[in-house]
């Protein structure tokens, strides 16, 4: 099994084990969860930019906030984009901008939808997918976020919509990783949530627990430490690493 | 709320004006200055009466909002203001078109119209397409069947036939767009029936939303691709279409969707030359957007039935 640079200082030497080389397996879904205000978005954006620095190409649904405020965002970290929006290397569907009614002009590689419209979002992904998957058959996928997916549309046709985009973008070679804030829904779809993915990452503005359950292994790894977020992005602790196997 | 806010503007005027202003006890009135305090204050009393009839509508008391629109006009009738007598029989118009009783709801129009034409109103326009859309709806039979929703028709339908067959489809095609349009989201899976290869891309969106079991889209899709082949003639492809959309809105209970559906298997069957059908459904159609209080989508839906009658 081949595992990609997370681009966080810190998690790929926390995630070693006799079974891995640490990182975030390539071609696997892992969610990102916690309370708000944790730094998730922070963590999408910097594995991102790390692929992006590598030449890996990125599709980035973005439901939570508009391709511009994501990019202003990423420009906070002094993680730049724009060349990277130039010469393609990313695909941007942007969810919401639509939803506020601004003007929204579509491009070849950053093009709107809406979460109210999950079918034609999932269109777009399909487009996306084969768009990125030309340049590359190792791409990075990030969709940021569940929540307002859940706030538009009811529980199990969000499940139905991650289902049909983790299936697409696996089967295309995408690494994906979707990030969820605790408690937006029931606890029971919650729980069918996380077990969709192959890992899942929580973070509690303190703590980072891994949790990675890849077909390849028979046995679940865990592995927990501290984190802080600071003015270049999230740093994992190595001196808290834990790697409870 | 909003009338004690109302109530309290009038008191501030008989206190002496606006309450921003101190009243100026030491000046003296002349006979102009009281007749235009006087109609100021019958203005306000209309606009209240006016108000007072919104809340009867609303609480769907149609007699009592009649019946005090009627005062606010005979107040505007004493003060001479044609513009708002215009304005308050076009309201009772409105009142007594949601009430389905189109006749008095000419009447009113027309009324309305005599006023906004004398003063030369903008509004002119807008009272003649209200006035020419019942007109049609009443040839059409609609008032005396509206509640017969849902009962198969036995009598001859009373629906203008036209003459010849559709020559101006584009004119029908741009209708039916903005009929679709009235449906959430509709917007954008209309773009894909421009893109260039339309059924793929429907058909695509079509698969997804039934896989991710999103049924207002797998309905709203299915109108699209009708749309599509009405587009190329393939007027019963068009209503195979057409008929799945309309059962799948009805079991999902979507009124919205299936008002357009039957407007659009309305519009397929006058190309079929099916005119019985054509009323039912389009009748079935604005009753729902009348229920429904959808004024918007009932305008685009009588204007629809403009551009078929009018061929």
């Amino acid at each position: 099994m081949i595992n990609i640079q997370s681009g966080i200082p810190g998690f790929d030497q926390l995630t070693v084990s006799e079974l891995t080389e640490g990182g975030i397996p390539e071609k696997s879904t892992t969610l990102i969860y916690g309370p708000p205000k944790t730094g998730k978005s922070i963590f999408c954006n910097q594995f991102t930019y790390n692929g992006l620095s590598n030449q890996e190409p990125c599709l980035y649904v973005s439901t939570d906030q508009g391709y511009k405020q994501v990019q202003r965002d990423m420009t906070d970290f002094q993680w730049l984009i724009q060349n990277y929006i130039q010469n393609q290397t990313i695909y941007f569907i942007d969810g919401i901008s639509h939803l506020s009614g601004g003007k929204f002009e579509n491009k070849n590689n950053i093009v709107s939808s809406s979460v109210s419209n999950p079918a034609d979002l999932m269109v777009k992904v399909g487009i996306g997918t084969r768009n990125v998957y030309k340049t590359s058959n190792h791409f990075r996928s990030i969709l940021d976020s569940l929540n307002t997916l859940f706030a538009f549309n009811p529980d199990q046709m969000v499940i139905k919509i991650l289902k049909a985009y983790l299936r697409r973008i696996t089967e295309a070679g995408g690494t994906g990783l979707i990030a969820y804030t605790e408690g937006i829904t029931d606890p029971k779809t919650e729980n069918e949530l996380k077990s969709l993915f192959n890992n899942t990452i929580r973070l509690d503005g303190q703590h980072i627990h891994i949790k990675s359950d890849h077909p390849d292994f028979d046995e679940v790894q865990y592995f927990e430490s501290t984190y802080t977020i600071t003015d270049n992005g999230i740093v994992v602790n190595e001196n808290n690493f834990k790697n409870i196997n | 709320m909003k009338e004690t806010l109302i109530i309290t503007s009038v008191f501030d005027r008989l206190s002496g004006g606006n309450s921003n202003k101190k009243p100026n006890e030491n000046k003296e009135y002349t006979m102009k200055d009281y007749q235009e305090m006087l109609k100021e204050y019958k203005d306000a009393e209309a606009e209240i009466l006016i108000n007072i009839a919104t809340i009867h509508f609303e609480n769907e008391n149609i007699p009592e909002s009649i019946r005090t629109l009627k005062k606010a006009i005979k107040i505007y009738a004493e003060i001479e203001d044609m513009g708002k007598q215009g304005l308050v029989y076009d309201l009772m118009g409105d009142v007594n078109r949601y009430n389905n009783n189109d006749s008095s709801a000419i009447e009113n129009y027309k009324k309305a119209y005599k006023f906004y034409f004398k003063i030369n109103s903008d509004y002119k326009n807008e009272i003649k397409e209200k006035i020419n859309n019942l007109e049609i709806l009443e040839s059409a039979g609609d008032s005396q069947t509206s509640y017969n929703y849902g009962l198969p028709s036995t009598t001859p339908s009373e629906v203008p036939t036209p003459d010849v067959p559709p020559s101006d489809y584009s004119k029908i095609s741009k209708k039916i767009e903005e009929v679709i349009g009235i449906l959430n989201g509709a917007d954008t899976y209309m773009s894909y029936a421009k893109s260039e290869e339309p059924m793929e891309q429907l058909e695509n969106a079509y698969e997804m939303s039934n896989g991710i079991g999103d049924d207002s889209a797998k309905s709203t899709l299915l109108l699209i691709i009708g749309y599509v082949s009405l587009e190329k003639f393939k007027t019963n492809d068009a209503l195979k279409y057409f008929n799945a959309s309309l059962e799948n809105f009805q079991e999902i209970d979507d009124k919205k969707g299936e008002a357009v559906s039957r407007l659009l298997i309305g519009t397929a069957d006058y190309i079929n030359g099916d005119m019985e059908k054509v009323s039912s459904n389009f009748r079935k159609s604005i009753k729902i957007l009348r229920d429904m209080k959808d004024i918007s989508g009932e305008t685009i839906a009588m204007e629809l039935m403009n551009s078929i009658y009018e061929e």
